[in-house]
Order: structure tokens, then C-alpha cells, then sequence
């Protein structure tokens, strides 16, 4: 087995947030315990719905946040142990793309220097060769030289988006964080910026971790699908091993929640109850359990590990180690 | 409370989706594709204006805001080319010619035309000349408050914590002083002189910078470009001036240019308070104080002097409005 | 009452004035909706679907022109209609659910006001009945503790929740018509499978008409009878939900199911090139013809006719059946 480019071990996150004058401020955790390896040219999918944690992960993968406990790991070596020198070496391997394309670019620098910055402030390369760099990596996204000093505004959300994507390829990283790279564009588009993301995931040897809520597009692209629900894994695996076989009811449902293009798919599902709990005051046991269909009197007194059941691992104590799915009661479509 | 909170921080949103004309014309080059189909019959052509020309048009559609802008203008110009235009040196006594009536009154000549105060001095040549002094005061306290402002504003945005808190009580101490109270206070400190007015002015006004450019700061940190270039390795430095800045400078134009009105109000004022400027410097507050005392007896040395403050105070509040409505996209029509 | 259909739009226009000329948002739209049908719009940003319902509901700002040939309401002429007569049905007959629930409800006031706020200004309830059929409605919608809810201020809610109390409200005065703009999009997986499921079931039990509009093919297929695909302002091709899957007759359509991932059977998707022509660059003959890959001379310089219902009303010189351009007999 190759060495991963990136390994993360007991990743957790805490926050304090302040809960009015007078009352002391409340923690939460907003990740707790992510362990994953990431192989070079490997895309290990983040899923999860909005409070699950997967943007906080990202921006610890990313270094803009150091993490609570727990260690990162980039090329075999330890992030918080290396020196400022270092460790801004490592920024250039570890680069990120946004959600919002209308948000993650400068509205007042030009394309070209916003390509260039990342060059300008991490080597000493002179102005010539970053502008030579800049234009290279402009074609490989499907730009033009002429866009080079033309500002954000003038550009549709895919073009912003290849923009983006130039500006964190242009130091030649290793690693790539994608913040839900496509959910704010158009169907047409978003097949576009996923064709390029594939190609440039060949041509520049770079592994993805790619944060989406959108399990279509992560099917399409993952190789390896971590599951996220309230800061913790439930399930990680194989994204076949996954998407055939689902063993974690949250996984289950989210799969049964999603909706497929086709009106003759009449399938079986599972409509959640209830909401995301509050991360102030999460359930005891699972976190899962308030929502789970197959809750059991275990679940709500003590936490499932991360056990390896059925060719992936899974934290539910109701997952069984069999290829197949874990059974669940069945509900008809739209009941 | 919780629930929302953690729903805020990831809800997607579709930036596409807005029900706005503006967005739909969102024209743009036609990006190319990177598999087939070559030749698209209509290469986008953006017929998109620069910013400058926007502005410009935007700004134009406000009449009263191109005069002030004029008026501003020719007294600008009327300051720069004081010595070239005025008759007579300001300071010049003609001792025959005291309390001469304007051209248009009885008595008056042409060879004063806004006539003479009670020592003999040409008004319109005063006026000419203090109107350097003026715009100069106005513009040098804009300059020197911005200056500061940006430097602690960023500053208190970019720190938090203690550096914050410090500089925000300070300025609510500044705030809680009536402003002439304030000047004055400066001023009996450090001696009346031009500069001292300058130096009292500028604290007075300060925490207005401070606040606008904090705020917006603050705003700006919170978006993801800022983000994107702290991945990127952009420093603390480059990020407050190079990426942040240039995103804040829209409502501190426009609180620069009202600022240096208020900023000659209140030069004026403390010139009329004997504060500012001192005699025989043709400063217009003082040249109102000097003239007090004939305000029945020549009612002219005192209401024109009075006059020159309100049509620069008006003309650069009128502008300044305009640069608002202009420099602020939720005013502007699609 | 298959004769008379709720909403009736023959040949809707609407187009913007900016500061570069007008903007044609929507181009020559038309759309029946009867009462219990659930009809879906479905376009990328910028082909006009919310405009045009927004223009159905009279909301659009100054800077709009409507023009249509007939853009009736349950026997209403909406264009003919005072401000005042419009308002009475607004509300009240046809209502409005928008894409993000949080900056839909006022934070000022309780979830309770607001939706009583709707029952006295059209039904003229007073207060103990207003609050009797708040309860009942947000029970309906599916709030747990409702009286509880009533006294919440909307930052107290999540986005879920927020949505629910946005139908509740349009659920109010029983309405015969309800328009949802991206009712779902601001939402996650989980909760959006609730809030369509309520959706579709509140519009089967009550036999109100539904005109769901949305990007999400997904979203269509799972829960619309009927979809309509506009592409740059025009509708391009109408048809019933299965047929439109199974057999696209307009290749902006056949191309936009091909695009999705879920749908795609290699690794590189067969994208769409190019974006939805802007102002500056409208082509002359079909808008889809420069993104188009079955396009002719013909279709880039000739507008294209409206095809028969047996093509999905598809607005194509060469429509597709089966996946293959269509050589069209010269009867129109």
C-alpha cells in the first residue's frame, strides 16, 4: 500500500461559544475523533448534513485552525510539531476550494493577481514567471489569457469556479480540500467543473477531499465515502461497499432521502423524525439514537465504536458483519 | 438558539438563484469547453463598463450632486490660484478705504468688489484666501482621520480582544464629549494655532473612521475570499491592507467627503471662538468673529464670510450624497 | 371543471429594464395548472421560472414589463385587476412559498402573529379563533408542541422548521393555488424529503393545485405530474413527468439528464458547454442552438416552431425522439 499524502488520527474540535452576559460559555464539539488516511491521487468524500461538522474538519485539514486534539499528518510528518518554516511548506501542499464562488473571490483583484498571490507570498519566483505560471495553470482550467486582468464580476458562477480552482492548484498541492465545489452551480455547469476536477486529479497527481452533502456527485467522484452525523464518523468505507450496501441507519436514510431522476425508481424510504440535535446538549449513546428507526435500549447509554463490520467501518451497535444491508422496518414511498 | 446557529454555518445557498434582472444579464465569455464543440456561433462579447465609467454614470444621474461637485471644483481651483485671482494681498490695509460697501451698494467700487472690513481689508481677497485654509483644514483633518482611522480600525477588527476593546472604549470616550467641548478642551491644551485646530478637529472625528472601517472590516473578514487567501498563506499584513481594505473603501469615501464639511464647520467654529486661527490669518470663522460688531452697521463683512461657509458646506454634502448613492449597489438600479 | 383550469398563462413576457437595455427574463410562456395537479418548472438560474410566477403573483419590482395574452386565476384576468383586487387574492387563493425560509419570516415577530396576521386581514378571524386555527394549521404541517411554537420568535427555529411555518402560513386562508420557488433548496437531504413529503401530501388531501419550481431534477421526478423546461426565458418543452425522463423530446432537456452524475456511466460527464446566453451574446435563431449538439445553420439563424403535445410541445426545429433529431414535416 502506497503512503497516504495525508492521515488525520483523532481529529476533535471544540468550541467555546458564549451564551449571553451572565452565564458561563457552553462547549461543543463540533468534531470529535476523525481518523482517515488519504492515499496520493485518492478522493476520500466527507458527507454530512449542515451541523455534522465536515466544514470545521475542512478547515482543520486546511491548517486555518489548529485542532483541539488529535494529530495531522502530511507526507508522514507530524503538522504540529514542525516550525513555522515547515509548516508553511505544508500550506502549499494542503490548498482549498470553496462552496460559493461569489464569495471566495476577491472582488477587488484581478484573476491574474488573485492566481499570482498565492505564488507572490509562498516562493520568490520573479513576477515574469509567476505571470508565466499563472497563465499556464489558467489554460489547464480552461480560462483564456485575457481573462488574466479581468475582475470576478465579470465572470458566470463555473467560470469563478475553474478560477478558484486555478488559484489552489497554482502552488501544485497534494492535497486539494473541496468545500462542496459544485452545490451552487447549475446542473450543466456543475458536470463541466466535475469533468475538470477529474482530469486535473489525473494530470497533476493530486488527492481530493471532497465535501459535499450531494451523494450523486459523490458516488460519481469518491473512491473512499466517509459519513459524517452531529462531529462524528458513523460510517467509512469503500464507496461501493457503501452506496450497495449501507449499514448505518443515518446513511440509510440519507441515501433513501436523496432524490433520484427517475419517476419509474419507486424505492423503498426512510423519512427521518425529528431534526439535528442540539450540539449544546447532545444525546447520551449514539447521537443518532432520537431519530434512529432501529434504536435499541443500548444506543441511548453508551456510544458505538467504529468497528469494521461488512468491509467498511461502521459505529452502530444494530450493524451486522454481513456483506448486505443492515435490515430496516420498510416504509412505502410517501407515507 | 443552538439549532440555528449551527444551521447558519453550513446552509447552502444558491448564489445563482436571485429573481433579479441584473443577474440574468450576467454576461460573461463563453467558457470553453473542454471536450468538444469548438466553434459556438456567438463569442461572448462582454460589453461590460469599467468600474470608473460606472461610477461615473451612476453619479451623473444626480444633478444636484454634479453641481455641488462644480462648486466644489471651482472653489478647489479658486484656493490653488489664490494669488493669481485675488486683487489685493489679504492682509493689506487700506486704511482710506475702511468698511467699503460691496460693488452693488451705494458707495461700493470695483476696485473692491465684496468691499473692505472694519480695517480696511479686501473681503473678496480674504475670502479667496481663506478659502486655502479652509479646504486645507477640511481636507488635511480627512486625510490625517482617515489615515489613523484605517490603521486602528483594521487594527481592532484583525486583533479582537484586548487591542479591540481599548481602542473601541477610547473612541466611545471621544464620542461621549460634545465635539466643541472636545475641541476646545484640545486646543486650551496644546495653544490656539492653525495646527492645533487641525490636530483638535482630527480627534473629534476619529472614531467615526474607526467604527465605519471596523464594521465594514469586520464584514469583509467573514466572507470566504478572506478565507481563501489565508489557505492561500497570505500574511496578517498583506491580508488587512492588500486583500481587506480595498473592500471597505466604499462607505469611507463616502464618510470622508461629508467629514470634510463638517470638518470646516468645525474649524470655523473654533475660529470664531478665537481658537483656531489666529488674526490677521483670513480664516473664515474668524473673519465672522472679527466682524461681530458690525453686524448692523456692515451687515456685508459679516454675512459674506458667513455665506462662503455654507456654499462649500452644502456643495461637499451635496457631492457627498451623490457619492453614496453612487458607491452603494443596494441604491443603485439594476 | 378539466375545462376550466385554475391558472391559465397564454404567451407571458416579461422583461426587465436595465442600464444596458431591456432584458427579455421571460419570452412567450405558457402554462395551464388545474386544481390537485402538481406541476413543476424546472431551469437553470436564469431561465426565468421564478420571474415568471413572480409575474403571476403581480410581485416583480418597477424595472419589469408584463405583457401576456391572457393570464387568468380561477376566472380572475389578472392583468385587468385593481391593486387592491389583487391583493384580496393574493394571500388568500394563491399563495407563495419561498427558497430561504429564514429571511422569509419577519424575526421581529412570533411564528403566532404572523400567521394570524394572514387569517385577519383575509379571513377577519378574531383572536381566540385566530389562535385555535394556528394551532391547527401548524399541527398540520407537522410542528411538535404547537402552542408551544406559536410564542417562537423565528431565530428560534431551524431551517426545517422555518420552512413549515412558511407553509402553515400559505396553508391559511385554504388557498386553491400554492407556488413554491426552490422550496427546498436551502435545506438538507433529510429535511427536504420531509417537507416535500408534506408538501405532496398536503396538496393531494386538500386538492389544492401545486406549481413547484426548481433546479433539481430529483425533486421533479420524485413528486411533479407534469414538468416544464425553460431554458433563457422560454419554456423549451412540457411534458408529463415520466415521458420526460424516459424519452426528452427538446436536446436541452436530453442533455441536462445527461449531464446529472447519478445518471452517467463514465467518469466524464457529458456536460453541456457554454453558459445560458446573457444579454450581450442572445443568439438570433434557437437560444439553445449554440450549447446544442445536434444544431443545423437552420436552428441558428430561423427561431424554431412549437412542436405538437406528441413531441412535448418542444420548442426545436429537429426535436428528439429517442434520443435522435427529428427531420420535421414541413405542416406548420
Amino acid at each position: 500500500m502506497t503512503a497516504p499524502v495525508m492521515e488525520a488520527v483523532e481529529l476533535t474540535q471544540t468550541y467555546e461559544v458564549a451564551r449571553g452576559f451572565l452565564s458561563a460559555p457552553a462547549s461543543v464539539k463540533a468534531v470529535s475523533g476523525i481518523s482517515f488516511r488519504l492515499a496520493p491521487r485518492a478522493t476520500l468524500a466527507v458527507v454530512g448534513e449542515s451541523g455534522s461538522g465536515k466544514s470545521t474538519l475542512a478547515r482543520m485539514l486546511t491548517m486555518i485552525e489548529p485542532p483541539g486534539s488529535g494529530a495531522l499528518f502530511i507526507n508522514g510528518a507530524d503538522v504540529a510539531e514542525a516550525d513555522a518554516a515547515t509548516r508553511r511548506r505544508y500550506r502549499g501542499e494542503v490548498q482549498m476550494v470553496f462552496q460559493n464562488p461569489y464569495g471566495s473571490l476577491n472582488p477587488r483583484q484581478t484573476i491574474g493577481a488573485a492566481i499570482e498571490e498565492p505564488l507572490l507570498v509562498n516562493t520568490s519566483l520573479s513576477s515574469a514567471e509567476r505571470r508565466r505560471q499563472a497563465l499556464e495553470m489558467m489554460t489547464r482550467v480552461g480560462l483564456r489569457a485575457e481573462h488574466h486582468a479581468r475582475y470576478p464580476h465579470m465572470f458566470s458562477g463555473g467560470q469563478r469556479q475553474r478560477i478558484a480552482i486555478a488559484r489552489a492548484l497554482v502552488l501544485r498541492p497534494k492535497i486539494l480540500v473541496l468545500d462542496e465545489p459544485v452545490s451552487a452551480l447549475d446542473v450543466s455547469v456543475r458536470a463541466q467543473v466535475l469533468n475538470l476536477l477529474v482530469e486535473l486529479q489525473e494530470s497533476l497527481d493530486v488527492a481530493y477531499v471532497f465535501v459535499s452533502h450531494d451523494l450523486g456527485v459523490v458516488r460519481h467522484m469518491a473512491d473512499d465515502v466517509m459519513v459524517m452525523y452531529l462531529g462524528r464518523a458513523v460510517e467509512r468505507g469503500p464507496r461501493d461497499a457503501i452506496f450497495d450496501a449501507p449499514k448505518h441507519p443515518y446513511t440509510r436514510a440519507l441515501m433513501s432521502a436523496t432524490p433520484i431522476a427517475d419517476p419509474g425508481a419507486r424505492r423503498e424510504r426512510i423519512v427521518l423524525e425529528g431534526e439535528l440535535p442540539s450540539p449544546f446538549n447532545p444525546p447520551s449513546g449514539c447521537p443518532f439514537n432520537p431519530r434512529c428507526p432501529l434504536v435499541m435500549e443500548r444506543c441511548r447509554a453508551e456510544m458505538p465504536p467504529l468497528e469494521r463490520k461488512g468491509g467498511r467501518l461502521v459505529a452502530c451497535w444494530a450493524a451486522q458483519d454481513t456483506p448486505g444491508p443492515t435490515p430496516m422496518q420498510r416504509q412505502p414511498a410517501f407515507a | 438558539m443552538a439549532e440555528r446557529l449551527i444551521d447558519n454555518a453550513t446552509t447552502p445557498t444558491l448564489a445563482d438563484e436571485r429573481v433579479n434582472a441584473a443577474d440574468a444579464v450576467d454576461p460573461s465569455g463563453a467558457v470553453l469547453p473542454l471536450e468538444e464543440i469548438a466553434a459556438s456561433s456567438v463569442e461572448a462579447v462582454p460589453a461590460e463598463r469599467s468600474a470608473l465609467a460606472g461610477f461615473w454614470a451612476a453619479f451623473r444621474e444626480n444633478r444636484g450632486a454634479v453641481a455641488g461637485l462644480m462648486v466644489v471644483l471651482a472653489i478647489a481651483i479658486l484656493a490653488v490660484i489664490a494669488p493669481l485671482v485675488a486683487p489685493h494681498a489679504p492682509t493689506e490695509q487700506f486704511r482710506d478705504f475702511v468698511q467699503t460697501p460691496p460693488v452693488w451698494s451705494e458707495g461700493g467700487s470695483w476696485r473692491f468688489p465684496l468691499g473692505t472690513d472694519a480695517v480696511g481689508r479686501d473681503i473678496l481677497s480674504r475670502l479667496i484666501y481663506g478659502a486655502r485654509i479652509s479646504l486645507g483644514i477640511g481636507v488635511s483633518v480627512m486625510l490625517v482621520s482617515v489615515a489613523v482611522g484605517i490603521v486602528l480600525g483594521l487594527a481592532s477588527a484583525f486583533l479582537r480582544g484586548l487591542a479591540d476593546t481599548v481602542i473601541m472604549r477610547v473612541m466611545d470616550v471621544i464620542t461621549a464629549i460634545p465635539s466643541l467641548v472636545l475641541a476646545i478642551l484640545v486646543v486650551a491644551v496644546l495653544g490656539p494655532s492653525l495646527v492645533n485646530t487641525i490636530v483638535a478637529v482630527t480627534v473629534v472625528y476619529l472614531p467615526r473612521y474607526v467604527r465605519i472601517v471596523r464594521a465594514a472590516a469586520l464584514a469583509e473578514l467573514s466572507k470566504e475570499y478572506v478565507v481563501a487567501a489565508r489557505v492561500a498563506g497570505v500574511g496578517t499584513l498583506r491580508l488587512m491592507f492588500v486583500t481587506v481594505l480595498p473592500n471597505c473603501l466604499a462607505p469611507l469615501i463616502v464618510q470622508a467627503a461629508l467629514g470634510v464639511s463638517d470638518a470646516i464647520l468645525e474649524a470655523a467654529a473654533l475660529g470664531f471662538l478665537g481658537l483656531g486661527a489666529q488674526p490677521p490669518t483670513p480664516e473664515w470663522g474668524a473673519m465672522l468673529a472679527d466682524s461681530r460688531e458690525f453686524i448692523r452697521a456692515a451687515p456685508w463683512i459679516v454675512t459674506l464670510p458667513g455665506l462662503a461657509i455654507l456654499i462649500t458646506v452644502v456643495a461637499i454634502n451635496l457631492m457627498g450624497d451623490g457619492l453614496r448613492d453612487a458607491l452603494d449597489p443596494k441604491l443603485r438600479r439594476s | 371543471m378539466a375545462d376550466t383550469p385554475l391558472l391559465s398563462i397564454r404567451n407571458l413576457s416579461v422583461s426587465f429594464a436595465t442600464s444596458r437595455g431591456p432584458f427579455r427574463a421571460v419570452d412567450g410562456v405558457d402554462l395551464d395548472v388545474s386544481s390537485g395537479e402538481l406541476v413543476a418548472i424546472v431551469g437553470e438560474s436564469g431561465s426565468g421560472k421564478s420571474v415568471a410566477m413572480l409575474a403571476v403573483m403581480g410581485l416583480l419590482p418597477w424595472t419589469a414589463t408584463v405583457t401576456a395574452d391572457r393570464l387568468a386565476f380561477d376566472g380572475h384576468d389578472m392583468l385587468a385587476l385593481s391593486p387592491r383586487e389583487r391583493r384580496r387574492i393574493i394571500g388568500r387563493d394563491l399563495a407563495m412559498i419561498f427558497q430561504e425560509p429564514m429571511s422569509s419570516l419577519n424575526p421581529c415577530f412570533t411564528v403566532g402573529f404572523q400567521i394570524g396576521e394572514a387569517l385577519k386581514t383575509h379571513l377577519g378571524l378574531d383572536r381566540a379563533e385566530r389562535r385555535v386555527r394556528s394551532i391547527e394549521l401548524l399541527r398540520e404541517v407537522g410542528i411538535p408542541e404547537p402552542e408551544r411554537r406559536l410564542k417562537a420568535f423565528p431565530h428560534q427555529l431551524s431551517g426545517g422548521m422555518s420552512q413549515r411555518v412558511m407553509i402553515a402560513m400559505a396553508l391559511a386562508c385554504r388557498p386553491k393555488l400554492i407556488i413554491a420557488d426552490e422550496p427546498t433548496t436551502a435545506l438538507d437531504v433529510t429535511i427536504q424529503a420531509q417537507i416535500l413529503d408534506l408538501l405532496v401530501r398536503l396538496q393531494r388531501d386538500n386538492g389544492v393545485g401545486l406549481v413547484l419550481i426548481t433546479h433539481d431534477m430529483g425533486v421533479v421526478a420524485e413528486t411533479a405530474q407534469r414538468v416544464c423546461v425553460h431554458y433563457a426565458g422560454q419554456q423549451v418543452e412540457m411534458q408529463e413527468t415520466a415521458g420526460l425522463f424516459r424519452d426528452p423530446h427538446h436536446p436541452y432537456t436530453a442533455a441536462l439528464l445527461a449531464a446529472l452524475p447519478e445518471r452517467a456511466s463514465g467518469r466524464i460527464l457529458p456536460s453541456i458547454p457554454g453558459v445560458v446566453p446573457g444579454l450581450a451574446d442572445r443568439p438570433k435563431g434557437c437560444l439553445f442552438s449554440p450549447r446544442c449538439r445536434f444544431a443545423t445553420e437552420r436552428c441558428r439563424t430561423v427561431p424554431p416552431p412549437r412542436s405538437g403535445p406528441e413531441l412535448g410541445l418542444a420548442l426545436c426545429h429537429t426535436p428528439l425522439v429517442g434520443g435522435v433529431p427529428q427531420r420535421r414535416t414541413q405542416a406548420a
